[in-house]
């Protein structure tokens, strides 16, 4: 069953007198218990659709979409309290660099305490609820393998390492029971043992208590380890979409090939110390977009068509959006 | 030769150059610099156009309204004061003593400020710190205050009051200049120069400068109103400029006693002192929002 | 062959110094061995608080070592800053906000290391500077640009280029990969490698990034608490990991990688 649908939402914002589309038709699903990667480098808007779901969007955005619907309910046309709702018990998000996103004057037990919500606390007096929100507290920091709990959370955000921070960052996430865990590159710049365990947590989390999973980074190691399917973003536009399985073997869109080729861990036949094959140019800016397919002026196969957005075609559940796919013979 | 591409220099201009696109969307600011500009004009040009000179007496033409009162004189267009000079005259070179010794002032206190604080800044240890805490102290009392007492020690007189004024600013710049010198000093374009070979004047000269220069012209644009403010009441209470002296203050004080028979004695000097106090100030906010926010837009 | 670029016993243990009463423990690194070849990649890895940084500014001359010996093709060089350092063995630092400065052109940081250590009259520092620009894939606009209008690749490259000016022997590198996007990092690492082909430089990196340390290491040192646990060729070390410490890594690399 769907439970998040984003079918071609466009983003615009005023610049200078010029409408430009940050976000240009893009489509997203998320099934229940799956999880989805959205890869993209920076600019590709990525963070704006995060802040498009949870309604965190400055006024200034020009937000249009044919779908945007959470559990059938049109997130677009909800109130605000609607969607803070919506936000509180289905829907949590983690971001990156977990100790700059912890209160640095709190120790961890203060702020785990308080975000526990009120509907799961039983008791009538304050003793009875503050136990019950303790006992709470430890089972989900249990949950997400935090050892030496007592030890840990009476220290402040700084005097603990990375990874126990994002554990603690995923429990306070978790503890509103969420169907939905929308994670914001959580293992940026992380070691590699440190990301195996948080990876290793969601991949859990995700088996054991039906959450769902977007998570959002250009870590194309971590997603593969674990994602079941991804989204592939380029500028504000999805260019491919599909199973995991099968975009790692045979992708259609050549960017998607360009960001499988720059992890040479997938190409294992790559001679040690060759040139890595790279797309040329930068990824363009907000105020210098390309018409039609924004890779365009990058891309190796571009041809006169590709000024026109090519439109979404699929085979097998793979979605993609270019005039000229790699493995498909015709058009 | 390369020539940079024009319409890129257009899109990105220079920091400083972004300082003034911003400064420039300020219209209250661009105001207020248009009447700082007007004054430092008059005080540069003024005493040159000047119909007489600002000591000249005119003993037949004591306490005479401005020409736009019913008893006033074309001749005397500002009026002028009870020993018969001439108020236009006064103004003119009044704005230019106050502002030039005040811009004068602080110039020398920024210097010896910024210097004293580059060494504190440069320094590690108990030394340095021991400084700033001594500092701290000084900044917590007016500056007049402390003028008031310099000025007791070394006499009356507009030179004395500059540098009475002067050692009042120093505090605040060394201050400014150590914490910002401090913190340069960790980042790593720092740490790359030193890596380079460069000594200790050349990373200040060449790498904290152009960071700094802003903040200095802001809080020296700051200070000169201070000074304004200060070397006018220094000359008011007479411990500064003395009476034979035209300074803004000086004038104020002298027509302190015809006050209510010639309000525009004091109406006038003071007026100036206002204007000119409140466009720097307006121009050094203006600057100083305009350096925040230069680098996002 | 002599390595182009040898430490040894190279330690750091500054002595306690006293804060509030109490002795407050610095890192120890050390004693290490590591040599390096003309154009070889060395790779060094390791969990975070493993001494990584601190080795690499120890070679760069940022830190001062306790004891040891660096020699550069056989000569001992001050373990200090010297100007035989400063023109053979060059850092880039890890990219963060501060590794430019972004009150002066690009022209001008680039500018400034051959202003110190060479004798170069003003219109020959011009063209080394352009050479160099164009070297890193930059145009020669670049010169008048600031930082604050430059990619993080770009900055990425200023800062290399800000390294190769002086035409170094040794180039070291903290992490110059993590902060950049795929397709960035990509074109990045084929740049390096085309430089160290061109150039003969030998090259020192430290990353997290286990993938690109098996395609562009020769060889690859293993830290842990200050010391070098583990140092073989790449490919060894990747199929064959011998300390505990390495075969951590290794493994959960590995694990990542099955799908």
């Amino acid at each position: 069953m769907i439970i998040l649908d984003i079918k071609n939402l466009t983003l615009e914002i005023e610049s200078n007198g010029v409408l430009i589309k940050a976000l240009d038709k893009v489509s997203l699903t998320i099934q229940e218990n799956e999880i989805r990667a959205l890869v993209g480098e920076s600019g590709s808007g990525k963070s704006l659709i995060v802040r498009a779901i949870s309604g965190a969007l400055p006024p200034q955005w020009i937000v249009t979409a044919d779908r945007l619907t959470w559990r059938g309910q049109n997130l677009v046309k909800m109130t605000r309290a609607q969607r803070q709702a919506i936000m509180r018990r289905d829907i949590a998000v983690i971001f990156q660099d977990p100790m700059a996103a912890l209160d640095p004057s709190a120790k961890l037990k203060d702020q785990m305490l308080e975000s526990v919500p009120s509907e799961f606390i039983e008791g009538r007096y304050s003793w009875q609820r503050y136990a019950s929100r303790l006992s709470i507290s430890h089972k989900i920091l249990h949950k997400v393998g935090i050892q030496n709990i007592e030890a840990c959370i009476n220290k402040y955000p700084h005097e603990l390492s990375a990874d126990i921070c994002q554990k603690f960052m995923i429990a306070m996430a978790l503890v509103s029971q969420p169907t939905l865990l929308i994670a914001d590159d959580p293992t940026r710049g992380m070691e590699t043992n440190t990301k195996k365990q948080i990876l290793a947590l969601f991949t859990r989390l995700n088996k054991t208590r039906n959450l769902s999973i977007l998570f959002v980074s250009h870590d194309l190691l971590a997603i593969s380890a674990m994602a079941h399917s991804m989204t592939v973003l380029y500028c504000g536009q999805t260019v491919e979409s599909g199973k995991m399985k099968a975009m790692r073997r045979r992708p259609l869109h050549p960017y998607t090939k360009a960001l499988m080729d720059s992890a040479p861990s997938f190409s294992p036949d790559l001679k040690p110390k060759s040139m890595l094959v790279a797309l040329d140019g930068t990824i363009p800016t907000l105020q210098h977009l390309p018409i039609g397919c924004r890779l365009g002026p990058r891309c190796p196969r571009a041809a006169k068509e590709c000024v026109q957005m090519p439109i979404e075609r699929s085979i097998n559940q793979h979605t993609y959006r270019c005039h000229y796919p790699m493995h498909v013979e015709s058009v | 030769m390369l020539d940079a591409n024009l319409y890129e220099e257009e899109l990105h201009p220079t920091p400083l150059g972004a300082t003034w696109r911003e400064f420039k969307q300020r219209h209250v600011a661009v105001f207020g610099l248009v009447i700082l500009t007007v004054f430092i004009v008059v005080a540069i040009a003024g005493p040159l156009l000047s119909p007489y000179a600002p000591t000249t007496q005119h003993t037949n033409a004591l306490l005479i309204p401005p020409a736009w009162n019913d008893n006033g004189s074309i001749l005397h267009i500002l009026g002028t004061d009870a020993l018969g000079r001439d108020m236009l005259t006064r103004l003119f070179y009044g704005t230019q003593v106050t502002l030039f010794s005040s811009i004068a002032t602080v110039f020398i206190a920024l210097s010896l400020g910024v210097a004293m604080g580059v060494v504190a800044g440069m320094s590690k240890g108990l030394r340095s710190s021991f400084i700033n805490h001594v500092l701290d102290i000084l900044m917590l009392t007016p500056t007049l205050l402390i003028a008031i007492i310099i000025v007791a020690i070394l006499g009356t007189g507009l030179t004395n009051a500059m540098l009475a004024i002067g050692l009042a600013l120093v505090p605040r710049f060394v201050h400014m200049t150590r914490d910002f010198v401090r913190e340069e000093m960790n980042k790593d374009y720092i740490k790359t120069a030193r890596l380079d070979g460069a000594n200790l004047t050349q990373v200040f000269l060449f790498n904290i400068l152009p960071n700094m220069v802003e903040l200095l012209i802001v809080q020296g644009t700051l200070a000169i109103s201070v000074a304004i403010l200060d070397i006018s009441a220094l000359g008011f209470l007479n411990l500064g400029a003395q009476t034979l002296m035209p300074e803004l203050g000086v004038m104020i004080a002298d027509g302190l006693s015809t006050v209510y028979i010639a309000p525009w004695n004091i109406l006038l000097p003071g007026l100036s002192i206002f204007l000119m106090v409140l466009s720097i100030n307006i121009v050094g906010d203006g600057l100083r929002s305009a350096l925040r926010n230069r680098l996002t837009h | 062959m002599t390595p182009l670029l040898s430490i040894q016993q190279l330690t750091y243990n500054p002595p306690k110094r006293w804060e509030f009463l109490s002795p407050r423990s610095e890192f120890v690194l050390g004693p290490v061995d590591l040599h390096v070849h003309e154009s070889e990649t060395l790779a060094i890895i390791g969990s975070n608080d493993s001494g990584k940084s601190l080795l690499a500014k120890l070679i760069a001359g940022a830190v001062k070592p306790t004891s040891g010996e660096i020699l550069l093709n056989g000569q001992p060089i001050g373990t200090h800053q010297s100007k035989a350092r400063a023109n053979n063995i060059r850092m880039v630092f890890r990219h963060s906000a501060e590794s430019l400065n972004p009150g002066i052109s690009i022209g001008s940081m680039l500018d400034e290391p051959l202003r110190l250590n060479t004798q170069l009259s003003p219109a020959m520092r011009l063209e080394k500077v352009m050479q160099t620009l164009s070297l890193v894939g930059l145009m020669p606009d670049y010169y008048y640009f600031y930082k604050h209008m430059l990619s993080d690749g770009q900055q990425q490259r200023v800062a290399l280029a800000r390294a190769l000016i002086l035409d170094p022997q040794v180039i070291v590198a903290d992490e110059p990969f993590a902060a950049l996007d795929p397709s960035v990092r990509s074109q990045t690492v084929n740049l390096l490698l085309k430089l160290q082909a061109e150039l003969g430089l030998a090259f020192i990196f430290i990353s997290h990034n286990l993938g690109i340390v098996r395609h562009m290491a020769d060889r690859t040192i293993v830290m842990s608490n200050g010391q070098i646990v583990e140092s073989n060729l790449t490919q060894t070390l990747f199929t064959a990991p011998e300390h505990p410490s390495a075969q951590k890594l290794i493994h959960a690399h590995n694990s990542m990688l099955k799908l």
